[in-house]
């Protein structure tokens, strides 16, 4: 079985995948947020984004 | 230069600096053409956001959205939703020698953002923090910066007013008035790789 971590790195850099050449990340509020914890929250949301759940913000309201 | 460019730009825009316009000047600099922003679902207690450079041209997300891609998470606030895509946006400016480009400089980059007291951190974790200033730079104009000091001193406003008047997350507010911030800010408007 993959880790969180493993599956990430596969879809972000695997060259049929994503083929990223930079990725930066947010860290959250939690000190005890974890490497595993970290890569999954970046698996979810790519998840959602190839399929279809999210919300395009084109024009702030600022 | 990229981001000197937008600096300056920003410093004539008054106290609360849209975000519409910071996006946009970073593409008329770049040339980018877009930058795309997707608001997922996201544990805010463990990741914020991020932002991604992809380079499949076969992928069907990038034929629709574009190389750039910055994800946050829904349901954010505004002064937070303001700051990480800020943060996330000014990595288009990333050297090269600092960008995460393989599953490798992830996983470093993964212990870093983690690690309580890392020893040494790696390029990639330098763009993290170096790109967390520069989005203070542009938020916080120096001349509207210098007058809140002022202000903070004279006991006229608090962190919470300057958080309010900024549209920034208020833990962040002291960073603004630390002693070598104007140093910070001036390494990184002539960046050394």
């Amino acid at each position: 079985m993959k880790t969180q971590i493993e599956v990430a790195q596969h879809r972000l850099f695997d060259q049929d995948a994503l083929g990223a050449d930079n990725v930066k990340l947010f860290p959250g509020s939690s000190r005890d947020a974890s490497r595993e914890l970290m890569a999954e929250q970046v698996n979810k949301a790519l998840f959602q984004i190839e399929t279809g759940d999210f919300e395009l913000a084109e024009n702030f309201d600022d | 230069m990229g981001y000197k460019k937008l600096y300056n730009f920003c410093q004539n825009q008054g106290l609360h600096v849209r975000r519409n316009i910071i996006r946009d000047e970073v593409l008329n600099i770049t040339g980018i053409n877009k930058v795309a922003v997707m608001k997922t679902s996201m544990d805010v207690s463990i990741c914020r956001g991020f932002y991604v450079s992809a380079k499949n041209k076969d992928h069907p997300l990038i034929q629709q959205f574009g190389s750039h891609l910055i994800v946050l998470a829904r349901d954010e606030n505004k002064c937070w939703d303001r700051f990480v895509f800020t943060k996330e946006l000014m990595h288009i400016f990333d050297n090269p020698l600092k960008s995460t480009n393989s599953g490798d400089a992830f996983d470093r980059l993964l212990t870093d953002l983690t690690a309580p007291h890392p020893l040494e951190w790696s390029p990639q974790m330098v763009s993290e923090v170096d790109c967390f200033w520069m989005a203070l730079g542009v938020l916080c104009p120096e001349n509207e910066r210098q007058e809140l000091q002022k202000k903070l001193e004279a006991g006229q406003i608090d962190d919470y007013g300057i958080a309010l008047k900024l549209k920034i997350p208020k833990q962040y507010v002291h960073h603004l008035f630390r002693r070598d911030f104007g140093k910070i800010i001036k390494k990184l408007l002539v960046p050394i790789t």
